[in-house]
Order: structure tokens, then sequence, then C-alpha cells
């Protein structure tokens, strides 16, 4: 009995079902948060979340089929332009504030400046569309030389390229939780054990960051 | 690969006692290894009427709302967003003080319907799950109006940043 329990997290990386049961790099390779909170972990509480994308429903739209060929990482272009997304935006500041400042890399087709639900005041990071791509580098280019109200500006792409995925649905991490916890607290033993046994399964997720 | 994870540990001067101590957290990108699911939905006439918004490894972010009774039509939506974003989300979650509260007294999920958050972030996994909340009455009258007006406005702000990421990009208007 002891042997199933520990052999079956290491299935459960990719399912037999070909569904994605982990989530973050960390945790595929065995290495799980060290403080949980929150009665979503309760096993006995009924989640329906595969009924939720049974079938045709766990079929997500991308865009542009194209994009996956993009390299990881690269813009990728919205359907009716590029969208950049401005930080460390100074909480006073006004949409009209932007619009003077960002209008010079070429025309604003849409500006976003979104609001603190709490205070009312700008959240601090704006989302700007440009028709064209090299509009929308220029601004990127003057990334933390723009000031506004003190502040300097960081302006970057908000979609990339990203890396193609089979799996539908939501990510199961509950059921390798449960069966961590049924060990009685083994981490260490699980950890290193599941390192090494899901080492094959691993390297056909592991996705580059970097963008 | 324990060797490794050797270099990722830090040793930390306790500033109370002096003594050296070691800290088991290494310093990372928080956004390597983040991760966030929002759902909210309930079971009525018009079926499973659910939204759920969902940040995967790597910036991947997927939005399904099940609203038949506005689109009549299931929208599922996938969208790999840059690191930028991520560090716009990730600034959000650990502003609010959402990791540091607990779902225990808050109000637990009934016919009304259910609120699922789950965080990934930074060693430290949180799954919470309530009922749906209406008003800041509702969280005023709760055993917990801190912790709930955290997660109340929270939500509000993820759900703002998320709709606007997936209107701008695909052209649709969210349904709230």
């Amino acid at each position: 009995m002891e042997v199933d329990k520990e052999d079956k997290p290491v299935d459960r990386v990719i399912g037999e079902d070909g569904k994605e049961r982990l989530y973050t790099e960390d945790i595929r390779k065995g290495v799980l948060p060290s403080r949980q909170k929150g009665r979503g972990h309760d096993d006995s509480e009924e989640r329906d979340t595969d009924s939720r994308y049974a079938g045709s429903d766990g079929v997500f739209q991308v865009l542009d089929k194209q994009e996956v060929d993009i390299t990881p990482g690269e813009p990728i272009k919205s359907i009716e332009g590029w969208i950049v997304i401005i930080d460390n935006i100074h909480e006073e500041a006004q949409e009209s504030d932007l619009r003077d400042l960002f209008a010079e890399y070429g025309p604003i087709r849409n500006i976003h400046l979104n609001y603190d639900r709490r205070t009312g005041f700008s959240k601090g990071y704006a989302l700007i569309e440009y028709e064209k791509h090299q509009e929308a580098e220029e601004a990127v280019k003057q990334s933390g030389k723009i000031q506004l109200a003190g502040k300097d500006l960081t302006v970057n792409w908000t979609f990339v390229g990203g890396k193609p995925t089979s799996a539908t649905g939501v990510i199961h991490f509950r059921t390798n939780r449960s069966i961590n916890r049924e060990r009685g607290g083994d981490q260490n033993g699980g950890r290193s054990r599941r390192r090494e046994s899901g080492g094959g399964n691993n390297n056909r997720r592991r996705s580059d960051n970097r963008g | 690969m324990e060797t490794e994870n050797k270099d990722e540990i830090t040793v930390e001067q306790s500033t109370t006692t002096g003594d050296a101590i070691v800290v088991d957290t290494p310093k990372k990108d928080p956004t390597e290894d983040f991760y966030m699911r929002y759902y909210i939905g309930h079971k009525g006439k018009f079926g499973h009427e659910f939204l759920e918004l969902e940040f995967r490894n790597g910036g991947k972010l997927r939005y399904a709302n099940n609203s038949r009774y506005k689109s009549e039509q299931i929208i599922r939506k996938e969208v790999t967003v840059s690191k930028a974003v991520l560090e716009v989300l990730i600034k959000m979650i650990g502003e609010s003080g959402v990791m540091q509260e607990d779902d225990k007294l808050w109000p637990e999920p009934d016919v009304v319907g259910k609120q699922e958050l789950e965080i990934v972030l930074n060693n430290e996994h949180i799954s919470f799950t309530t009922t749906k909340i209406g008003s800041l009455m509702e969280v005023e009258k709760s055993k917990d109006p801190e912790g709930l007006k955290v997660f109340f406005y929270l939500i509000q702000d993820i759900k703002c940043l998320v709709f606007s990421l997936i209107g701008l990009h695909f052209k649709i208007k969210p349904i709230q």
C-alpha cells in the first residue's frame, strides 16, 4: 500500500488523461509550498472543476493560431493593435496625463487607467493600445525614461508568445497535496523522490519564463 | 539535485537576538512560480453559470465565462501575458494583504453561490472559499469584516485588470 501512495504523485504530474495536474515549475518538480491556508485545501469539500471544463468547454480560444509559433516572450499583436503596459504611475495621475506623454509615440487607440476600488486612486498601472508595432515599440524603448509626477514610468509589452498547451481545464493540485498529507508530512522524502522520478515528465512541460 | 539548493539558502542576521539564523527562503523571482485562480459561480435555472480567471505558470491567462443568461454562449479565452503584467498582479496581491488572511470565519459557499481564490506565491499557497458577496453591507455583517474586505476589494481589482487585458486583446466586453 505504501508503495502505491508514493508512486501516484509521479503519475499525476501529467495524468493518464493528458491533463496537467500541477502548476508552477517548483510544484512540478515536487517542491510544494511550505505554507498553505484555506478551506479550499480541504478534501472533504466537493469541487466540480472537471465538470466546468468537460468536452468542448475545455477548449480555450487563442486570438491567432500562429501565436504558438512565436518565440515565447516575444510581443504578440492583439486583435486591433499592440498593447503596452505602463507601471509605477503616481496614484493621483489622470488619464489625460498619460495621453499627453504617450501620444508622442503614435495615436492612442485605447487607454485603460484602472482605479483602486478601495481608495479611488489610480492603481498604478495602465494599458495603452497603439495601432502599429513600431509605435508601441517606441514607447517600450522609453521605459524608465519617462517621468510623471516625479516617478519613472516603466513601459513593457503586455502580451507575448507563450508555450503551446494541449491540456484542458484547470489544473488540479489538491489530489497531489492530499496524497502528500496521507504520507504523514514526509516532506523531504516526498520531494527528493518525486524530483528524481518525475524528471522525464518535467522536461515536457518546462517553460521559459523570460519575457 | 539537493546540493544545488544549498546556494539558495541564505543566512540572515536575526535582528532581535543577533544570532545568525538560516532562512530557507531563496530570493527568487516571484513571477516564476506564481499561480492564481479566481472562480465565482452558482447553479440555477440557467445551469452552471460561472466566471473563472486563471494565471498559470509562464503567464498563461485563461478566462472562462459561462453566462448563458446574458450571452447564451460559453467564452473560453487564452493569452500569455508578459512578466510586467504578472508583476503588476503580484504587487496587487502583496499590497492587499490577502496572503495573511484566512477564510475560517468567512461565510461558507451556499445556494447563492461560491467564490474560490487560489494563489501560490513565494512558497505560500492559499485556497479560500466563500459565498457570493453582493455588497459591503454583507462584508460588515460577517464575522471577519476586515479579512473579507481585503478579499472583496482584491477580487474587484483583479477582475478589473483581467477584464482590461481580455477586453483589449480580444475586443470582447466581459460580463461581470
